[in-house]
């Protein structure tokens, strides 16, 4: 089973996420991720390469992401129109759920991919400007773990912003 | 061993959900880097970890004008260079006096863009400058409260505040000619150079 060697000729990996489903992704893809890069290149990743910390959901999500950077920059294209598109795409792609941000910047962050790494985190900090403490805390489900003592030196320490 | 994971079917839903503080600090560390010094130091007061992550050098670094070094070498002030990044932001957001007294420099907090005030005591000016023709008078109107004369020329109210990245912005009133080396010092502090300056200065 494990022998199967046809696809290699295809260049073809497959990546399974956590919840056991199966992606097949073509390599000029796979090596957008630098974890996977690494197992290819020494040889380790076959006959597919589980990640446990990436869902189905997302892992779909970062295929694509992977899938259109991939085919944009090898398109032809002259690098502005291409540059262009890409931002577009980076736009669209950003409108998603903030749970599902949260979970495609961790997946970047774990699979080493870092134009969408950057990109997330772009993101997040976008949606977190201009909300207050308490927004940002319950935005995304975090909890005050200060002690009295420790707030007030917070507060200290950063005083200087707030004069 | 190897059993652990992969056949697990299970639950999806409520399954690790990520939650902000499951991320790596390098992360949350670069989500503020993207925001300015007020918010990321509003965002500190979050949690423990934003706190930490607020407090990474790389993310401050940026946030310092351009010739930040040059800067710091001439406050009088040098224990600052060994501080963390971010206290250094903060010292800097406030007005440092330097050269005797008669200038100083501050930060924007939020831009990042600096300012140099210059006492009319620090001013040199272009062939007059000759103590004995200068008065200086109070006004209200900024800290260093003064107005100054060059009687001679009768030139009423000199006032200079600089800023870059924001603006740059030059008042000075009634054609003063400063002297260029004062002027080129000046601008060098604020990293701004010298060809902008004279556009500003002859307009």
């Amino acid at each position: 089973m494990s022998s199967s060697t046809e696809l290699t000729e295809k260049k073809v990996f497959l990546l399974k996420s956590l919840d056991g489903v199966i992606f097949e992704v073509e390599e000029s893809v796979a090596v957008q991720l630098e974890v996977i890069r690494e197992l290819i290149e020494g040889d380790c990743a076959r006959p597919f390469i589980s990640l446990y910390n990436v869902t189905s959901e997302i892992l779909a999500l970062v295929i694509e992401y992977c899938k259109h950077h991939a085919e944009t920059c090898s398109g032809g294209t002259s690098a502005t129109i291409a540059d262009e598109d890409l931002k577009t795409f980076d736009n669209e792609f950003m409108n998603v759920d903030e749970n599902i941000l949260l979970e495609l910047c961790s997946a970047a962050d774990y699979l080493d991919i870092k134009s969408l790494f950057e990109l997330t985190c772009r993101t997040l900090a976008s949606l977190i400007k201009d909300r207050t403490i308490i927004e940002v805390r319950k935005m995304f489900n975090v909890e005050n773990d200060f002690s009295v003592v420790e707030e007030k030196a917070v507060r200290k320490e950063f005083a200087w912003a707030f004069k | 061993m190897g059993a652990n994971a992969s056949a697990m079917p299970g639950e999806p839903n409520g399954l690790m959900r990520p939650k902000l503080e499951d991320i790596p600090e390098s992360c949350m560390a670069l989500v503020l880097s993207y925001l300015d010094p007020p918010e990321i130091a509003k965002l500190a007061r979050i949690n423990r970890a934003f706190r930490a992550a607020a407090s990474a050098d790389f993310i401050w670094v940026p946030k310092f004008p351009s010739n930040y070094n040059f800067i710091l070498s001439k406050l009088p002030d040098q224990g600052l260079i060994t501080m963390d990044k971010k206290d250094i932001y903060a010292r800097l957001c406030r007005p440092n006096s330097f050269d005797g007294g008669t200038k100083e420099f501050w930060i924007d907090k939020t831009t990042g863009g600096t300012y140099l005030s210059i006492s009319s005591k620090a001013m040199a000016i272009t062939g007059i400058d000759d103590r004995r023709y200068w008065n200086h008078i109070q006004t209200y109107e900024s800290r260093w409260v003064f107005e100054t004369s060059a009687r001679l020329f009768g030139f009423s109210h000199v006032y200079a505040q600089i800023c870059q990245k924001m603006n740059i912005f030059l008042l000075f009133k009634e054609n003063l000619h400063l002297s260029e080396d004062f002027l080129h010092n000046c601008f060098t502090f604020l990293g701004v150079q010298i060809f902008k300056l004279r556009r500003l200065y002859l307009d």
